[in-house]
């Protein structure tokens, strides 16, 4: 089991890093699937082990996009209260970024792995579960599947959308 | 649904940067992922001590209890809308999938081992 966790834990880290922009939430999630996994999954067969395992990564993944929105759509109503007779902008607009990107920080992006990285940042969720799982950690279309909670086809959708979108992005960056 | 070449070649491509960037994660940062996993690998031993203790059918039955009570609240309480929106606000919001994740889990071990359920943790 822990030479299991050994070879997955920083590619699992990775991936929630890119989902929530935050190292630490990303590690948190991590903890917390390694704890979740070994809880539950630890008999199971290896070659079962890792699409279990990073099927409770984006479930917690998508656990903290949930509460994000609920905190944010908290924040925007507290800030729409609070400035109503001042002023009548967008509350939206005036959060701060999760990810925390300035514009000098966009600016500075230069070299094509930090690119690519951002680019994968700015991916819609599943397209970037999608890419992530299939292009990175090299799952099978089922394992993705299996992963992700949704269909094979719903896979390969994604999937396809996130490389298209990412080459598209990226096309100023790579050779 | 396969990719074009010129889109494998892309995928290539970002594995290995996305590969790279991984094998050169930081040290203070591969360190807490080691702690990470040995406090995990450190609950399982635990909890497994524990377990040694319980009379065996202790869990199942357990387990058994609970589902029941969940069945006889859901059927019978005079839950309203209001109230049922409130839940489904709290369900959304909820710390994890826990129950999910479990209803599989225990799917999988009635499914698989249904002699030996009580004895896995």
């Amino acid at each position: 089991m822990d030479e299991f966790l050994q070879t997955v834990e920083r590619r699992a880290y990775q991936m929630a890093r890119f989902a929530t922009g935050n190292p630490e939430d990303a590690l948190d999630i991590v903890q917390d699937a390694m704890m979740a996994f070994v809880k539950r999954y630890a008999d199971k067969p290896a070659e079962e082990r890792r699409p279990l395992f990073f099927r409770i990564v984006q479930n917690r993944i998508r656990d903290w996009h949930r509460k994000q929105n609920v905190r944010n759509r908290w924040t925007a109503w507290w800030i729409g209260s609070y400035q109503d007779d001042e002023d009548d902008s967008d509350p939206i607009a005036r959060l701060v970024d999760p990810k925390g990107r300035s514009p000098e920080k966009e600016l500075s992006i230069r070299d094509s792995g930090t690119a690519l990285q951002s680019a994968i940042e700015r991916l819609p969720l599943r397209q970037q579960q999608a890419f992530l799982l299939r292009s990175f950690e090299e799952l099978s279309v089922a394992e993705t599947a299996r992963a992700m909670g949704c269909a094979e086809g719903s896979v390969k959708t994604h999937h396809s959308r996130a490389v298209r979108s990412l080459r598209e992005k990226l096309k100023d960056h790579w050779p | 649904m396969s990719l074009p070449s010129e889109d494998r070649d892309f995928e290539k491509h970002a594995k290995r940067l996305l590969d790279d960037s991984t094998d050169n994660l930081p040290a203070a940062l591969q360190s807490r992922l080691t702690q990470a996993r040995h406090r995990a690998l450190e609950q399982k031993s635990k909890t497994s001590r524990w377990r040694a203790w319980l009379p065996q059918p202790v869990p199942g039955l357990a387990l058994a209890g609970g589902l029941a009570l969940a069945l006889v609240f859901t059927l019978y309480s005079p839950t309203q809308s209001e109230n049922r929106l409130d839940d489904l606000d709290l369900l959304a919001t909820t710390d994890q999938l826990e129950l999910y994740e479990d209803l599989e889990f225990y799917a999988w071990l009635a499914e698989e081992h249904p002699a030996e359920s009580y004895e896995t943790g």
